[in-house]
Order: structure tokens, then C-alpha cells, then sequence
């Protein structure tokens, strides 16, 4: 009996310590992953998310969100303060190596948003950090922005695009020169870019949060989505970002795990103002009720979307208002019978029973503008045309190269444009998208109140009231929509179950790269 | 023979200025403008960046875009003559070394591309045509038609999903030791070998009906020998000819073979940059290709008086 227990409790023991071992963060590994081809390596002239993938991995912000988008943390900054609205006051960390081991310091920061600032250098954000009038160098550590107007997004933009890159590095071998031999201060230290090829960053061995647990991080360049999936499924990588189409099989793979991203993705539907029909809010609004969207969110984005009715997304937590949304999901639900009336009361009739509405002898017909390359687009884009028939609105299909769809969206050639896109983090940005003067209003659309809510939004330092403005914003967008938010849904990445130390994170998982390791 | 090879030498001059000219025009008639592109739609998850349409515009300027059509290809002629080929808009960086660094991938998957062609072509070509009208000849016949109409894409995806990932044999893409050039060079000779098979086997018929081979039967030659000494040589020149017109096939076709198996050759670059309307890259890329074809057939037409004495170069 005696030694039946003591038998029993090594097991136990050695169990036990099996799986503590198996928790423990292990050193060593590449972590694969594969995407495009990056364009550059430097973060102030990047501009697609395949040089970010890398860029963002060796180079770092002042500071960082937190995880849930509630506030932000520490990261080259140490701390910072705020004593008037035009004052921000950062206190770097100390300590902090450049790759090439000189010291990080407040010159730095200086140069950065110089740089950024100037318009010879090609900077892709010198927009969000217009409002910077000077930057001054207190001491070492120390760097102060006095800004011309008050900036609430001012730590927002610093987090999401504000990468600082070296002076003395960048002064040696040209802002050009640091697009393909990048040089930071991040975890990983640039390593090889064969073209075509792959992109691979190595552990920094003197990273001032302590060295990564990875050896090395390695995009391998795979245009082919099809092909990504399967070099995911043989183990040749250890994570991409998917397709909705995959998502039952990796779901069915016990090696492979779904993570979600909170970068959340719109499928939206812009109406052009320029187009007289669809300036009658009736039409929008049949437009709408005759539209089933759960549906579509069901049928292609596999239950992982929802049905948006608010410009923003759920994942701007302190600015979304879900009593609008809620209000307003019953105006524009799924009913095709009030789709008619709405038609019907607008004057759109089928006088000459050809199934096709038509009102002083013009049928209802409307162009929908679709851009190749995202299957779920085109999906789309075949039950709108579907659905839309069975009210009589003749819907066209121009399905186009994304070039081409650019050139001829910019241009307002289209009555209905449908395209998908990340929303980003900040309120600010809808005033890109929903702003008479947005750089993406591609709806040419303009509603003085809409207008004026959005810069209210963007200045108001006082929380309370900038949350005020952003629901009231909510609120006259659903009231007198430029688009039908087809469907949110988060983005996807696909994870070999071997990657650990993995959290959903506000930047997406790659953000806290330097505290992932790989159980083999 | 070397009069000749001047002389068709200039000749390709004119050739290569009309298709620069063809190229440029058409490329920038094309809708789609290179820095829209580069900046892209919506802020993304990872580049939260905003633009505005002046800075499109410097964008624009820096790279000579704002100029008439007729000076930007005047100015870009001027730089070709003089040795270069300017900077590639999305990538920011001179294009020579772009195309240098891809221009041995795409090289050694066409060799390979061409070997697979011939290990497949003149065997089946060569047997189909002895034995016209057999179950040999009917398969060889199947096995080109399949060849030719199979699309190289999906036979590159079923290739992946077989040798990959179901029986984990061969790496899914990129390239690295010899398991990486299995499937890419099968898709793209695959194809080659297709079409060729069928032009070595009406060739060596046409060639095996004539009465020098019977002649060299008659005489009592041994099989072997009448086959490659008599018919094989004769019926060599359109096959030659085919095989110089491959080349064009080997740069077009490689576009899906590279982007399929993600193979770093200049197939997808070209691809790649069509679809940034990365004009320098573009425009390069097809001078180069266009100069290689011209190259061919040069050499093609030079070896045609090895293999037929009785052509002559005045």
C-alpha cells in the first residue's frame, strides 16, 4: 500500500511537473509567417500593411495602447504629461540602444516628426501630425511637442504611426537609403530582405524589455492566398492572415487555431451624390430594407460578422453608441415590402410591367462598382443584385481590376461602389471617409451638421464632451446615411497551435511579438 | 554569316523602339494611377496614415507624373540609352538591381521549364509518329490536348495539394533546394510539352513519308540510325522554330507559374508591378524580355544553317 502511494505521487509529480514545464516560455525558434512582399522598410514612408508586418517589428512608438483600447502604456516614452491642451511633455526611457548601440535620445524624436513634417520627404502621415508647431529638445530624455491646436488624438496617432527612427542613422545613409537596411530600436534587428523571397529580423540581444524569445522572425513572401493556407497546413508557417473561407477547415485542423483580430473590417456600400436618384433619402432607405444583411453575414463571413448600423465600429468601445445602432437596425432592417412602398412613394413605379421600376420613362438602374481580388466582394456584390431585382432595381454589375476600380471610384463613375476596408482605431479617422472634404469620400457626400459634428470630435479635449459629439455624429449619419455598412466583422489570423504566449491585441497579434515562443 | 547577324541586329533596333513606344502608351492609357495605388484605400489595421490630395500631387511631381506623356517617354528613353532605367515607384529604389535580383530565378526555372519539355515532347512525339494510329499515338494525343487546354494555375494548386499537403513530399513554394523545382518546372513544361509533342510528331510523319528515309531503309541502315541521322535531323527546323518562340512562352507563362509557387523571378515582379502601375519596373521588364525574344529568333534563324546546309545568309 506504502508503496503503491509513493508510486502514485511521483507520478503525480512528474505529471505535474511536465506541465508546468511545457507552460514555460522557451527561447529559440523562427517564427514563420507569410504575406506580400513588403514596398519599404521605413516606418514614416511605409504605407501597406506588408512593410508594416516588418517595419513595426524593429522600429517603436513613445507609447502604446493598452490591451482593450482603454488608455495608453509606456514604451520609448517612459511617462508623459500634458499641462495645457497645446503642451505634451515625454520623458524617454533610459537606456534605450539603437541596433547599432548608440544611444536613443530626445534628437530623435525631434528628427522623426521633422521628417514626417516635411513635405520633400514623401511621408505618408504628415496630416495626422499636422497640428505639431515645434518640438523641443529639454535634455536627453527629455523632448517637448508644442502643438497649434488642441490635438485629443494626439497619443492615439503617436501609438498607431508615430515609429521613431535614428537621426544620426538616417543622416548617414538617407531617408531612401533606410527603406531596404532598416535601423531601430525594437525587439528585432533587421536581418535580410531577398526579393521575392522572404524578410527576416533577428532576436535584439540588448532589447531594453529583455531579449525575445524568439531567434528570429521570418516573412516568407506568398502572393497566392491558396498556397499561404497550405504552407500553413504542412507547418512551413506558423501563422497567416486568412480568408473567411478557411475558416471551417482550420476550425476542423487540431494544429491550427483561429485568433481574431480587433483591427475591424467594413464591407461598405457608398452611394453617389452625384447621382440625383440616390439623393432622395427614400431610395437609400429602400436601398436598405431591401438588402438582407444577416443574411450575408451569415452566408459569407461564416457568423463572425454583424450588422452595423453606425459608422463606427463596436471595437471603438468608448465612442460607439449601441443605443443608435439599436434604434436604428429596426429603420433600415431586412423588408423588402417597405422597400417597394418607399420606391413607390418616390415615384418609382414599373409602368411598363418589364419587372424593372422606372419613373418618367428612366428604369431604376444603378452601376455597382466592385474591385476584383476579395472573393467575399464579389459574393456580395451577386446577392445585392439578386435581392435588389426582387424590389425591380436593375443592378449592374462593373467588376474591376483594384487599379482601375481606384481611378474610376475617385472619379465618381459609378452609382453604387462596394469596398472593404479596416476602420482603424480613432473616431478621427471618419472624417477621412464621411467629411465633405475627407480624403476617402468617395460618396461625395456633405452634411453641414455631419461636418461639423466630426470637428467638433476631433478638437474636443474634454472626454465627456467629445464622446457627445461622436454619438450625436452616430446618430445624423444613420439619420441621412452616404452607405449601407454591409457587414463588421473582425479580421482573421490563422495560428499553428505550436505558437505560444499569443493575446488578442489592439494592434493585432504581432504587436507583442518579443513575448511569443514556440513550443515544438 | 556574320553580315547577316549585323544586319538583323539593326533591324531589331526599329523593333525594340516600336514596342517601347506600344508599351509606354498603352501602360499609362491604362486607368489606374501608381500613387493612389501606393497609397491605397482606408487606413488599414497597421498604417493608420491620411492623406491629402496635395500631397498626391508632390507625390506625383517627384515622380515626373505630372508631365506630358511624350517628355516622360522622351526622359525615360534618355535615361534607357544612357545605361538607366530609373526607380521603381513603389519600392523606392533603383530598378536594375529589382531586375537583376530576379532575373537567374526566372532563367533556371525555364531551363527547367524547357528540359521537362523535351524529356516529355520528343520521346512521345517521336514514338506517336512511328506508331501513327495506335493506342500509343491515341494517349500521346490525349496527353498534349491535356497539356495544352489544362490551366497552369489549377494544375500548380492540385499539384500543391497532393505533393504538399496531403503527402508532404514536396515544399508548397518559394524557392531553395531541388524539391523546390519539382512542381514549378513540371506546370511550366508541362504545358510547353503539350503543343510540342504534337509538332515533333507531324513533323517526323511528314519526314518519314519522304524518300530519302526510305531510300536510307532500303539500304539496309539500321533503324536507329535512319531515325537520327536522317529523320530527326530534317524534321529539326520547325522544331527549332518552336522552340525560339517558347522563350516569349516561358517569360509570359512563368507570370502564374511564380505567382502560384511565390518563385522570386522577374514573372512576378512584372505582375506584381502591372498591378501597382509601377511604370519604370513595367517598362524595363519588358524591354528586356522583348530584347531576349528578338534575341531568340536571331539565334534561332543561326541555327538553321547548321542543322540545313542548304540555307544560306546573303
Amino acid at each position: 500500500m506504502k508503496r503503491l502511494l509513493s508510486w502514485t505521487l511521483l507520478i503525480g509529480l512528474l505529471l505535474v511537473s511536465t506541465v508546468c514545464f511545457a507552460q514555460e516560455a522557451k527561447y529559440g525558434g523562427t517564427f514563420y509567417t507569410a504575406g506580400d512582399e513588403p514596398s519599404n522598410l521605413n516606418p514614416i514612408l511605409a504605407t501597406d500593411g506588408s512593410s508594416s508586418m516588418v517595419a513595426e517589428r524593429i522600429y517603436e512608438t513613445l507609447v502604446t495602447y493598452t490591451p482593450g483600447l482603454t488608455g495608453f502604456d509606456p514604451a520609448l516614452a517612459a511617462s508623459w504629461e500634458n499641462p495645457d491642451e497645446l503642451t505634451w511633455v515625454f520623458y524617454l526611457q533610459e537606456g534605450v540602444l539603437w541596433h547599432d548601440g548608440t544611444p536613443f535620445t530626445a534628437a530623435d524624436v525631434k528628427f522623426t516628426f521633422e521628417t514626417v513634417l516635411d513635405p520633400t520627404s514623401g511621408a505618408a502621415r504628415q496630416q495626422n501630425f499636422s497640428s505639431i508647431d515645434t518640438i523641443e529638445v529639454i535634455d536627453d530624455l527629455t523632448v517637448q511637442f508644442n502643438l497649434t491646436d488642441p490635438t485629443p488624438f494626439f497619443l492615439d496617432d503617436l501609438a498607431l504611426i508615430g515609429h521613431i527612427i535614428s537621426k544620426a542613422y538616417t543622416e548617414e545613409v538617407g531617408l531612401d537609403g533606410t527603406i531596404r537596411a532598416p535601423m531601430g530600436t525594437g525587439p528585432f534587428v533587421f536581418d535580410e530582405w531577398a526579393p521575392g523571397e522572404y524578410v527576416s529580423v533577428v532576436a535584439n540581444e540588448n532589447y531594453w524589455r529583455g531579449r525575445p524569445y524568439l531567434d528570429a522572425f521570418v516573412v516568407k513572401i506568398i502572393p497566392e492566398a491558396a498556397v499561404r493556407f497550405a504552407a500553413l497546413e504542412t507547418g512551413e508557417v506558423h501563422m497567416i492572415y486568412g480568408s473567411m473561407a478557411d475558416v471551417s477547415a482550420v476550425e476542423a485542423n487540431p494544429d491550427l487555431t483561429v485568433f481574431l483580430d480587433p483591427i475591424v473590417q467594413f464591407v461598405q456600400a457608398g452611394f453617389n451624390f452625384q447621382n440625383e436618384t440616390l439623393q432622395d433619402i427614400r431610395v437609400r432607405q429602400a436601398l436598405f430594407n431591401a438588402l438582407d444583411r444577416a443574411a450575408i453575414g451569415d452566408a459569407i463571413f461564416y457568423g463572425y460578422s454583424y450588422v452595423p448600423n453606425s459608422p463606427m465600429p463596436r471595437s471603438q468601445g468608448m465612442y460607439f453608441d449601441q443605443s443608435v445602432n439599436d434604434k436604428y437596425a429596426e429603420l433600415y432592417k431586412y423588408d423588402p415590402a417597405q422597400a417597394r412602398a418607399l420606391l413607390a412613394d418616390a415615384g418609382w413605379t414599373d409602368t411598363d410591367a418589364d419587372g424593372i421600376r422606372d419613373k418618367n420613362g428612366e428604369p431604376l438602374h444603378l452601376v455597382l462598382l466592385v474591385p476584383t481580388g476579395g472573393i467575399e466582394l464579389e459574393q456580395i456584390a451577386v446577392i445585392m443584385k439578386t435581392q435588389y431585382a426582387t424590389v425591380g432595381i436593375d443592378l449592374e454589375i462593373e467588376k474591376l481590376e483594384f487599379g482601375t476600380w481606384l481611378d474610376k471610384a475617385f472619379a465618381g463613375e459609378f452609382d453604387i461602389d462596394v469596398v472593404q476596408y479596416g476602420v482603424g482605431f480613432t473616431p478621427a479617422l471618419q472624417e477621412q471617409y464621411h467629411h465633405t472634404q475627407g480624403a476617402f469620400n468617395l460618396q461625395f457626400y456633405s452634411n453641414i451638421l455631419v461636418d461639423s459634428l466630426l470637428e467638433s470630435g476631433k478638437t474636443a479635449t474634454d472626454m465627456e464632451r467629445r464622446q457627445l459629439y461622436y454619438n450625436q455624429y452616430q446618430e445624423q449619419w444613420m439619420i441621412d446615411p452616404p452607405l449601407i455598412q454591409v457587414a463588421a466583422w473582425p479580421a482573421f489570423a490563422f495560428y499553428s497551435s505550436k505558437v505560444m504566449g499569443m493575446s488578442e491585441l489592439p494592434l493585432g497579434q504581432l504587436e507583442l511579438l518579443y513575448q511569443v515562443w514556440l513550443d515544438d | 554569316m556574320l553580315q547577316y547577324t549585323i544586319r538583323k541586329l539593326l533591324a531589331a533596333i526599329p523593333i525594340m523602339l516600336a514596342i517601347t513606344v506600344i508599351v509606354f502608351v498603352i501602360l499609362h492609357m491604362t486607368p489606374g494611377d501608381p500613387i493612389r495605388i501606393l497609397i491605397g484605400f482606408g487606413t488599414g489595421g497597421y498604417s493608420g496614415g491620411d492623406v491629402e490630395a496635395s500631397m498626391l500631387d508632390q507625390l506625383r511631381a517627384k515622380w515626373g507624373l505630372d508631365q506630358p506623356l511624350h517628355i516622360q517617354y522622351f526622359k525615360w528613353l534618355g535615361n534607357i540609352l544612357k545605361g538607366e532605367m530609373g526607380n521603381s515607384i513603389r519600392f523606392r529604389s533603383p530598378v536594375w538591381p529589382l531586375i537583376k535580383a530576379r532575373m537567374w530565378p526566372t532563367i533556371v526555372l525555364g531551363l527547367v521549364g524547357y528540359g521537362v519539355a523535351i524529356c516529355l515532347a520528343f520521346p512521345l512525339g517521336i514514338i506517336s509518329a512511328l506508331r501513327q494510329n495506335s493506342v500509343i499515338d491515341y494517349l500521346s494525343t490525349g496527353f498534349s490536348l491535356f497539356g495544352m487546354s489544362m490551366p497552369s494555375f489549377w494544375l500548380g494548386l492540385m499539384l500543391i495539394l497532393l505533393f504538399s499537403v496531403t503527402w508532404r513530399l514536396l515544399p508548397t513554394s518559394g524557392m531553395g533546394d531541388w524539391k523546390t523545382f519539382v512542381m514549378p518546372g513540371f506546370v511550366l513544361g508541362f504545358g510547353m510539352a503539350g503543343s510540342l509533342t504534337r509538332m515533333i510528331r507531324s513533323s517526323f510523319l511528314e519526314v518519314l513519308r519522304q524518300d530519302y528515309v526510305r531510300t536510307a531503309r532500303s539500304k539496309g541502315l539500321l533503324e536507329r540510325v535512319v531515325l537520327v541521322k536522317h529523320a530527326l535531323r530534317n524534321a529539326a527546323i520547325p522544331i527549332v522554330t518552336i522552340f525560339g518562340f517558347y522563350l516569349a512562352y516561358l517569360l509570359s507563362g512563368s507570370v502564374l507559374v511564380e505567382t502560384i509557387f511565390a518563385w522570386p523571378g522577374l514573372g512576378r515582379l512584372v505582375f506584381q508591378s502591372l498591378g501597382n502601375r509601377d511604370y519604370p519596373v513595367v517598362q524595363a521588364i519588358i524591354l528586356i524580355g522583348s530584347g531576349a525574344v528578338v534575341m531568340a529568333n536571331l539565334v534561332t534563324d543561326l541555327v538553321y544553317g547548321f542543322i540545313d546546309p542548304r540555307i544560306r545568309y546573303d
